[in-house]
Parts: C-alpha cells; structure tokens; sequence
C-alpha cells in the first residue's frame, strides 16, 4: 500500500499531471456551475478526448473533473439560486439567502472550505473502509433501500421550517410525479395522458432548472431590484469569515462529511440524498432551527460537505464492486473500461497505483476548486448586485438551453418552463419545493425496492420490519417525523415554551 | 371559520381535487401497477385533509397544528394581486419557449434577452442588443463551439429547409 501511494504520489506531482488536473477541475468547475450540464455530462463528454493518454493521465483528469463540479454547482446555487446539480439544491436554502443578505461572499467561502474538507473527508472515508466495503453494502437489501427512501423524505418534511404538513403535502406530489411514465415492475405506461415525451418520466434536471432558477427569477422580476438587498461592498474579510465559519461549526462539517460518504456508498441513492439529508440533520440538531431557510450559514456548511464527501463514498461501490453508486459513476465506470480496467476487487489489488492516483488526484482536485472559489469569490460576488432586469432574462434562457443540452429534447424545455411557474407559486403560497424535489429522486427507488421487497416475502409486509437495519431506519423515520411534537412536549417540561 | 378562512384553505382545496382527480386515473390501472401511487394519494389526500382544517383555523385545526408541527397555526398572508406577477410568470416564459419552437433556440435567446431588456427593464436598445449579443454568443460558444451539442433549430427553418 505504501509503495502504490508514494508511486500516485509521485506521479501526481509532475508538471504534465498537475496540468491535466488543473484543466480537469476548471472543466470541473464550468460544468457544474452551468445548470443542465453538471459532472455526469462532462464525463461523458471527454471520455473520447481521453482515448489517446495512458491510463494515469485520464484518471487525473477524470478526478479533477469529478472534484471540481461539486463546488461550481455551489456557486451558482449561491448566488443565482440556480443549482448546478441535483446535489447543489440543498445548499440554494441558505446560500442564496446569505446573498440576498449580501453575504455571499462569506457564504462562498464557507462552501469553497467545507467543500474542499468534506471532499478530503469522503476520501479518508474510502481509504478506511474499502476493505469492510462488501459487508456494509451487502447490508442493504430492497427492504431497507424502501426504508431508506422514506427517511429522507420525512426527514426532509421534518426540516421545512415548521411546514411539516406542507413538506408532506408537496412530497406526495413530488412521488406522483415520480410514478409518471413506464412502471418498473409490470413495464406499462402511467399517468402520461398519451405525452411521448413523458414516457421515461418526468426528468429531473429540467424540473430542478424550473423550480429553482426559472422559479427564482420569475419571483425577482415581480419584486425588481437587485439579488443581494444587503450591503453594497464585498470585502475579501467577508469570505475568510466564511472559511472561518466552517472551522467554528465542526461537528457540522464532520457529520455532513459522514452522511455525505455514507449515503455515497449505497448504490442508487446519490449525492442529493446525502446533501439533502446532511442539510435536515443540521436543522434538526441545530439549537436555532428557525433560522435555516433563512441563511444559516450551517445550512451551506452541511450539504457542501456532504456533496463533496459523497464522491468518495460512491467511489467504494464503483471501484469495489463494479456498481456505480450514480450516474456520474457509471460514466466513470466507462472510462475505466475504455482504458482495459475492469472494475470489481481484482482492480484493488492488481492496480493499487492507479486507485490511490485517483484518491489522490480527487483530494486535490477538491482543495484546487476551493481554492480557486476564494481567489475568485470577490469577484462572483458582482452577480448578485446586477440589476434583476439583466440577470432575469439571460438566466432563464441560458437555463432553458441548459435544459434542452441534457438530452437534445424540446420536451425538456417546456418541462423546464411549466416547472418554473410550477415553483413560483410554490413559492408564492409558501409550499416547500425541496420535498417536492427529494420525492422526484427517491420515487423510483422507492417503488422498485417496495415491489422488490414484496416479492422477496411473498406479499408479507413483516419484510419491513423484521430485519435489523430496516427496523434502525424504520425507529429513524418514527423519531424524525415525531421530532417537532416531542420538541414542544420538551419545551413545555423545561418551561422554556412560555407563551407558544 | 368565515371567508377568511375559506380564502387560505383554496390552495389545499385545489390540491385536494389534483390527488382525486390522480387517484381516480390510479384506479384504472392494474393492482401492482397503482399499489405505491394509490398508498401514496391516500395519504397525501390525509395531509390535505389536515392543512385543509388548520387553514380554516377550526379548533381542531389549531390543535392539530400545535400537534404535528408543534407550534400554533401560522396562517398564509395575503398575497399582492396575481395578474403582474402572472405576466412574469406566464407570458415571458412562455414567450421564450414559443420564440425557441418557432425560431430555434439561439435567435430565440437573442429576441428574448433584447425584448426583455428593452420592454420590461427600460433599457436603451443599444445595452439591450449589446447584452443580447453577449448573451447569444456565450451560448454559441459554450453549447455549439465548445461542446459540439446542435442546438434547437426550429420548426421555421425545417419547414424551409423542407
């Protein structure tokens, strides 16, 4: 193990590697900043620029890519409440209203490092658990994957700011809109009122791109003005007290990292799981949960760290096993095999070099990102003080071309569209789009594993609640959605709920 | 409960007929087909129920919210008159995707950033073109230059294109 990493060590520190890793990451960077395109895109874009290099080399590039686009997908999230990606739409919550404070600066700064330590974090991670990795993902099977789905939404519910029944409200829509399209289990089609385009469902990038950067700029064109209605200037002190933020909130960082990586490491569930989940554990434990949503600065602290620790978690299955954990992960399994690697144990084994030249490239991909966001944050920053009359028009339709790029279909821009407006008056009469969102990713989950798990028990429910892990995840979602009552119940005990 | 009560409870009302209207097409479908969806609309139509009757601020609608939400019912403010806000919303959106469907995405980027500028900013025409130009070209750049993706050309140009 020792020779393998001083060897990727060694490599990664030549001038033709640290070249190919500072493009990687600016890739990285461009690509998760713009919505629509994000890691999955820019991966499968240079996969036959990466033809020609030798194995190395593409790894390098490959990690810089994939340490890059967590945090250019923050950026924008922060300032333009537009997320990248599906992961970056838990850091809009409170990033873009630390903006709209005029503090996005110290919100970028606070991203760029929890970022760069949560990506450090998933990658230490990996390196402790790769050789437990087969038993911890054999522990989840179809009945705890269902557990697992309905966690994160009523954890999530949990998390809206005291809108509970709103948060469970815009989730159920979030699942019916998730059933849209071929049903898994029989292969019919459903709910697509004779619509072509919504025969694989309803696609979630255009509806985020609609629901959060459409939306927004909808909202800011009705109110006119600026995006930042705080202070005028940005100071480079407002950014390092960002970066000082994360070191003050360290549990934050630390359990957002763990979630990030463990989440990461189950396959299917992804990286929006992990950030949106990080983000309701750091409500939910928080001492002033009334101030998430409204820019807590730990609420970008949690689910920065966690999208960024969730690559090396996700790497675990990948690399492991040769199932990726995402589709960012799959395209990367492409890029393995175009170069003759073949993903499973014998790749940890027969190429250690290679595997500890990716962590390595990844780690400082991640720093290089984050770094690069604090030099340039300053300067991000003017965004947020252009007038919305500009930034209005020029967002929705670099949005909309973002959505038609996914996949070259005029079905999305629409999508996109009717998902705008479909935010906007979620906004306007205050129904929590975030569940709306979790519901859209997790539905397919959610009833593959509850069809799956009923054929497992031949139609018994008991699967759900006889066996260890689905019980612990069960207990969770009891407690979660509890949560607010035994809250007050606690207030009243103490007397510390005089006059609610 | 009053009208003020009957005015807040529209939304969930509203949503409310949406989930029936999803449950009834779910029961058209095959047993395994609707089991999820048919679980999940009951439920949902259970929160509705409940939203329902914290928005009309019943009694038992400001126990149930100190309940589940453990705090006393927060009521929607009124809201400013829709019908500005419906033009931002509806109208430029949809301006832009009816331009892209006809003209195709770039010239439809182009007229919509000029048009928005020049109608709902007040901006002079030449920072309106000028910001349209810039606009066009980055995404000319970025999409079709940079990335090789063929953007939307619209149903104009292959109606001459024949």
């Amino acid at each position: 193990m020792t020779d393998a990493l001083i060897q990727a060590v060694a490599y990664l520190f030549t001038l033709q590697s640290l070249s190919y890793l500072a493009l990687g990451t600016g890739i990285g960077l461009l690509f998760g900043a713009v919505p629509g395109l994000g890691g999955t895109t820019a991966l499968a874009l240079l996969i036959p620029l990466t033809f020609g290099m030798d194995p190395d080399a593409a790894i390098v590039l490959v990690g810089g890519i994939m340490g890059g686009v967590p945090f250019g997908g923050s950026l924008s999230a922060i300032l333009l409440n537009t997320p990248g990606a599906a992961p970056n739409a838990a850091t809009c919550f409170d990033g873009y209203p630390l903006a709209r404070q005029g503090k996005a600066g110290a919100a970028i700064g606070a991203a760029a490092t929890a970022s760069a330590l949560g990506g450090l974090i998933g990658v230490a991670f990996m390196l402790a658990v790769i050789p437990i990795a087969k038993a911890i993902v054999l522990l989840f099977g179809p009945p705890e994957f269902f557990m697992l789905a309905v966690l994160g939404l009523s954890a999530i519910a949990v998390s809206t700011g005291g809108k509970l029944l709103r948060g469970l409200i815009s989730g159920g829509f979030g699942l019916m809109l998730a059933f849209v399209g071929f049903d898994e289990v029989g292969g019919g089609l459903r709910y697509t009122a004779g619509v072509e385009y919504l025969w694989d469902g309803v696609q979630l990038v255009p509806a985020l791109i609609g629901l959060f950067a459409i939306a927004e700029m909808i909202q800011l064109s009705t109110v006119g003005g600026r995006v930042a209605i705080g202070s005028s200037t940005e100071r480079l002190s407002h950014v390092f007290d960002g970066v000082k933020h994360v070191f003050g909130n360290l549990s934050t960082l630390l359990r957002g990292s763990a979630i990030g990586a463990f989440v990461g490491a189950v396959p299917g569930i992804g990286g929006t799981v992990a950030s949106f989940l990080s983000y309701s554990t750091a409500r939910q434990l928080s001492k002033d949960p009334e101030s998430f949503g409204q820019g807590n600065i730990q609420g970008v602290i949690a689910s920065e760290a966690a999208n960024n620790a969730k690559d090396g978690g996700s790497l675990i299955p990948t690399l492991a096993f040769g199932i990726p954990g995402s589709a960012e992960m799959a395209v990367f399994l492409g890029v393995l095999v175009l170069h003759g690697l073949e993903p499973g144990p014998r790749l940890l084994l027969d190429h250690e070099d290679l595997i500890y030249g990716l962590i390595m490239a990844l780690s400082l991909a991640c720093v290089m990102a984050s770094v690069a966001g604090l030099l340039l944050a300053r300067y991000l920053v003017l965004i947020t003080r252009t007038d919305v009359r500009y930034l209005a028009p020029i967002v929705t339709s670099v949005a909309l071309i973002g959505a038609y790029a996914l996949q070259s279909n005029f079905g999305d821009v629409i999508a996109a569209a009717m998902f705008g407006v479909i935010g906007y008056l979620m906004v306007r009469y205050d129904y929590p789009r975030i569940t709306l969102v979790i519901a859209l990713v997790l539905g397919s989950i959610a009833e593959r594993s509850y069809h799956q798990s009923l054929m497992m028990s031949d139609g018994s429910y008991t699967i759900f609640f006889t066996r260890p892990v689905a019980d612990t995840l069960l207990a969770l979602i009891i407690v979660s959605l509890a949560l607010p009552a035994l809250k007050l119940v606690t207030r009243k005990l103490t007397g510390s709920g005089h006059g609610h | 409960m009053g009208t003020n009560g009957l005015r807040r409870a529209r939304v969930p009302v509203l949503l409310l007929l949406g989930m029936g209207g999803f449950l009834f097409v779910s029961y058209g479908y095959g047993p395994e087909e609707r089991a999820l969806p048919v679980l999940v609309a009951w439920a949902t139509i259970a929160f509705l129920v409940l939203e329902i009757l914290v928005q009309t601020g019943t009694p038992i609608g400001r126990r149930l919210e100190m309940l589940i939400q453990g705090r006393e019912a927060q009521f929607d403010s009124e809201h400013a008159p829709i019908g500005r806000a419906l033009i931002h919303a509806v109208v430029w959106p949809g301006l832009l995707v009816g331009l892209t469907l006809m003209i195709g995405m770039l010239p439809a980027s182009f007229l919509y950033v000029c048009l928005s500028l020049k109608v709902v900013g007040g901006k002079p025409w030449p920072r309106a073109l000028a910001t349209a130009v810039a606009v066009t070209a980055f995404a000319w750049l970025l999409f079709e230059w940079g990335l090789s993706y063929r953007l939307y050309s619209g149903v104009l140009l292959e109606v001459l294109a024949g």
